[in-house]
């Protein structure tokens, strides 16, 4: 009974680890992000997808990073699953919103050039 | 209307330290419509313009600004020919129609016909290729018109009562509003073969108020700024700029 109780309280550390690990990578990310370093922001966003993905801000990072290197369905999925994880965050609602809008006018880039 | 909102709660939420956020500037790349990485050199052979008089020498002026625009922002070779070489066609086409100087309805007709003709003559660009070591061709038809919008327009004023209260009159006034509009059917052609590879149309129209006075040329130099960004999004990669939320 004791061991059960001890292992309860135990259990959660490497998940707050991973979790600390992780927003580390963001803050980072972000301050090479202003810098206009956007191939290292990506890494340090992917690296703190890695060590949490249910991290909603490093998934909403991630997407613009992506976006920001020209890899749109990666950024899709990523803005989705930041999304999912927070579907009242405005801020990412708002970046979701602008990236479909640029996404339209690619894909209408896109369809002319094929005509 | 979103972004205001969002921005505003944001600096509620920062405010309670509840969130972190820096709005990034982002430049997210867009693909050119045409894939031009065969082509080593770009030759804008000139344009067809209508035969009225104009202020503006259209196809001179269009094809040196393109020239311009495509040198500082593409790598391929831009030739510089003397006079665009489709002029000394279109003059033909204008010796066979009759003397120059005022051209009738029916002269203008055939002209535009014919000069529409040779636009989509393969053969004709086939060889102009052959002369030119065979670059991409830049060529189309041209318009710039004057523009007349003045009439009478609704307005509100806020007057003065004899009791001292102000008071909102409705009523029409008569607004004076010219300008020019100019129009551009841009044509893309492989000179290898002739083909036409791309075919666009962009318009652009300024008006200006009663109090403006802008001469046709300077008019031409502002929708023909507008119109670039769209015209080299055709054949070199563009860039969409905004901006993006990093959440820390």
């Amino acid at each position: 009974m004791k061991r059960a109780f001890l292992l309860l309280l135990i259990a959660p550390v490497p998940l707050l680890a991973a979790d600390k690990a992780s927003s580390k990578q963001v803050r980072f990310g972000v301050e090479v992000a202003q810098q206009g370093m956007w191939r290292e922001a990506l890494f340090r966003f992917e690296r703190a997808v890695e060590l949490d993905p249910d991290n909603a801000s490093a998934q909403n990072n991630l997407a613009v990073a992506l976006e920001q290197i020209g890899d749109f369905d990666r950024a899709r999925d990523h803005y989705e699953r930041a999304l999912d994880l927070k579907p009242d965050d405005l801020y990412i609602q708002q970046n979701y919103d602008l990236f479909r809008e640029a996404d339209d006018k690619r894909n209408r880039k896109k369809r002319t050039s094929r005509r | 209307m979103r972004r205001p909102a969002a921005l505003a709660l944001a600096a509620l939420f920062a405010g309670s330290g509840c969130a972190s956020f820096v709005e990034v500037p982002v430049e997210t790349p867009l693909q050119s419509k045409l894939d031009v990485s065969r082509f080593r050199r770009i030759l804008i052979a000139g344009f067809v313009t209508d035969l009225d008089p104009s202020d503006v020498d259209l196809s001179s002026e269009t094809s040196r600004l393109i020239q311009n625009q495509l040198r500082s922002n593409t790598r391929v070779q831009v030739l510089e020919p003397d006079r665009p070489p489709l002029e000394d066609a279109l003059q033909r086409i204008l010796a066979g129609i009759g003397e120059q100087g005022g051209y009738a309805s029916e002269e203008k007709e055939q002209y535009a016909l014919e000069a529409d003709r040779l636009l989509e003559d393969p053969e004709f660009w086939r060889k102009m290729g052959e002369e030119y070591q065979q670059p991409l061709i830049v060529t189309g038809k041209l318009g710039f018109e004057d523009q007349n919008r003045s009439g009478f327009q609704a307005e509100e004023r806020v007057v003065r009562r004899s009791d001292g209260r102000p008071a909102l009159v409705r009523g029409n006034r008569y607004m004076e509003r010219k300008g020019f509009s100019l129009s551009a059917d841009f044509f893309f052609i492989d000179s290898r073969t002739g083909e036409l590879l791309h075919k666009e149309r962009f318009t652009e129209e300024v008006l200006y108020g009663e109090q403006q006075r802008v001469s046709p040329l300077s008019s031409y130099f502002e929708l023909m700024d507008r119109l670039l960004p769209n015209f080299l999004g055709v054949i070199t990669p563009q860039r969409i700029r905004g901006t993006r939320v990093l959440l820390q």
